[in-house]
């Protein structure tokens, strides 16, 4: 019998095919949180008296917004990134051929598909939300800008949902790797997550916290935007895969 | 030509040495039995192999490559055994599928064959099968993925008495067919003696016995007789085993017996007899220090 040498893409890419049919069940989740959503956190926001003018026109504001599906979204890729690394996942993926590298590229490219499923989704619900406060309202302003007047702005839009997503699920991969390569980790992340929330509750302006999130969520400037997020990214990915490299499974 | 080799291999759980300078050769293309009591280190040797697990100290080579994160000798090898996992969401069918997918040398058609035989359902979740029905099912992959090395780590566990004859039956009829290295782990050797061609012993974390399953029996005779008559003819040999049963004495004793020796052993009325593998390997591996009835004592 003679040895089969294989190459990484395709170990790669088998993998990948392997996980996304053996991860179903949370983009089916994903869906269904998302009509959840649809139908509890997108009604009208806003004041149901109107109030008048010195001209005495009477005016309503009804608010629609899909922050609140792009919110559980992400809360949705925190939950799946970190599901990604649990040790069923591992000996899932190693009873396969792999080895620890082809493991994390195909779980990375995992949640790539989940990022831009997820971000996707998130921001075309809102045309959704459109449709309903149309029907229900009848004529309405429209504040958001469509693919057809304002191509770029809507492009930028999925852009963004789709790497903010990903760097939820990333975020969350590394944290559970960490934990899986030793338990102690909890409490580290633990301390560091207090910390952080005492950060933005004792001083005020530039507090730590305040200076990360500013760094994510305050760039002016799409290409850096879209640079320090892709940067942000692979240096993660490449922490997650150096650290377990050495890691054993199925022990 | 070697498949693997261990050479001084230990491996260490915390502080408890799971392996302890292991050196072992496993040739290419032979099916080999490895054998021993309880948590003596089989699984965790089985699982260095296969890469799972790193090497504390010592060199692991298969088909001459470290196999610790290495996609060639993943590729190449497949370990069996009553832990592995599928995803929740796929169906026995979709867990072939993969298989196809991922071993090259995959025969799809005995697999479906073979799952039809032991009545599998193809729509069943794998994790809902009963241990019997999950080790059979494992057991196929193992004989239909044809890898050049495959691990069985007590596959017939839960397995019953018809089942387990199948399985041996269709492993070496798959054997034959298409010669590889297999390692198979089990405490029934009894049931595998004619099986296996070589037999690996590993008492200890170490290889106690490594040789082919004929070398093993020839290792040992069993004499039976007078106790005084037998202690004479056993002077100087190694005695592994003493039993005691009405007014004969039976004893396993090193072989190596001239003709002439067994001949005067004869007129003094000593019946010597060869003794079955799995004999030799439960007197070989006997613990020394007393029996079950001196817990009790």
């Amino acid at each position: 019998m003679y040895l089969h040498e294989p190459k990484l893409f395709d170990v790669v890419k088998r993998q990948f095919i392997y996980k996304m049919s053996a991860n179903a069940t949370p983009f089916t989740m994903l869906v269904i949180l998302q009509i959840i959503s649809l139908v509890l956190l997108s009604g009208s926001m806003g004041s149901p008296d109107p109030f008048y003018d010195h001209n005495n026109i009477a005016y309503t504001i009804n608010a629609f917004s899909n922050d609140g599906i792009l919110g559980l979204t992400w809360f949705w890729a925190a939950v799946f990134g970190f599901l990604l690394t649990s040790l069923a996942q591992r000996d899932e993926a190693f009873s396969f051929v792999t080895n620890r590298l082809s493991h994390h590229l195909a779980n990375f490219f995992v949640m790539l598909s989940a990022a831009l499923f997820g971000g996707l989704s998130a921001v075309l619900s809102g045309s959704i939300i459109k449709l309903y406060a149309f029907l229900r309202y009848g004529e309405v302003i429209m504040e958001t800008t469509g693919l057809l007047t304002a191509p770029m702005d809507f492009i930028l839009r999925l852009v963004t949902a789709v790497l903010y997503t990903l760097l939820f699920l990333v975020i969350a991969y590394t944290i559970g790797t960490f934990i899986q390569v030793n338990r102690f980790f909890i409490f580290l992340f633990g301390a560091l997550w207090m910390l952080l929330i005492r950060s933005i509750s004792s001083s005020h302006g530039e507090s730590f916290t305040g200076k990360i999130f500013h760094f994510f969520a305050g760039e002016t400037s799409t290409s850096l935007f879209i640079l320090k997020m892709i940067m942000t990214v692979v240096v993660l990915c490449t922490i997650s895969i150096t650290i377990s490299n050495r890691l054993e499974v199925r022990k | 030509m070697t498949a693997v080799e261990l050479m001084n291999v230990t491996k260490k759980y915390h502080k408890h040495l799971a392996l302890n300078g292991l050196d072992v050769n496993i040739k290419k293309d032979v099916m080999t039995g490895v054998i021993g009591r309880n948590g003596v280190g089989k699984t965790t040797m089985m699982k260095m192999i296969a890469g799972f697990v790193q090497e504390t100290s010592g060199t692991i080579r298969v088909f001459g490559e470290s196999p610790f994160n290495n996609l060639t000798v993943s590729a190449n090898v497949l370990f069996v055994d009553d832990a592995m996992q599928f995803a929740q969401t796929m169906s026995l069918h979709d867990i072939l599928k993969e298989c196809k997918r991922f071993y090259p040398n995959w025969d799809h058609a005995l697999a479906d064959r073979l799952v039809q035989y032991f009545g599998f359902h193809l729509d069943a979740r794998h994790r809902y099968l009963s241990k019997g029905k999950k080790n059979t099912f494992n057991a196929i992959i193992g004989i239909a993925a044809r890898c050049a090395l495959t691990l069985f780590d007590e596959p017939i566990t839960g397995m019953d008495a018809g089942v387990r004859k199948d399985f041996y039956r269709a492993l070496l009829k798959d054997y034959i067919a298409h010669p590889r290295t297999i390692l198979l782990s089990s405490h029934h050797f009894e049931e595998m003696e004619d099986l296996l061609e070589d037999v690996l012993i590993i008492q200890n974390g170490k290889a106690h016995f490594h040789g082919s399953v004929t070398e093993l029996q020839e290792m040992l005779i069993s004499l039976k007789g007078n106790g005084e008559i037998l202690a004479s003819a056993a002077a100087g040999k190694t005695v592994v085993y003493q039993q005691k049963s009405g007014p004969y004495t039976e004893w396993l004793v090193e072989n190596t017996f001239t003709a002439a020796e067994l001949d005067r052993l004869k007129s003094k009325r000593v019946i010597a007899t060869p003794v079955s593998a799995n004999s030799a390997y439960l007197a070989l591996t006997e613990q020394r220090t007393g029996g079950i009835d001196d817990v009790f004592a």
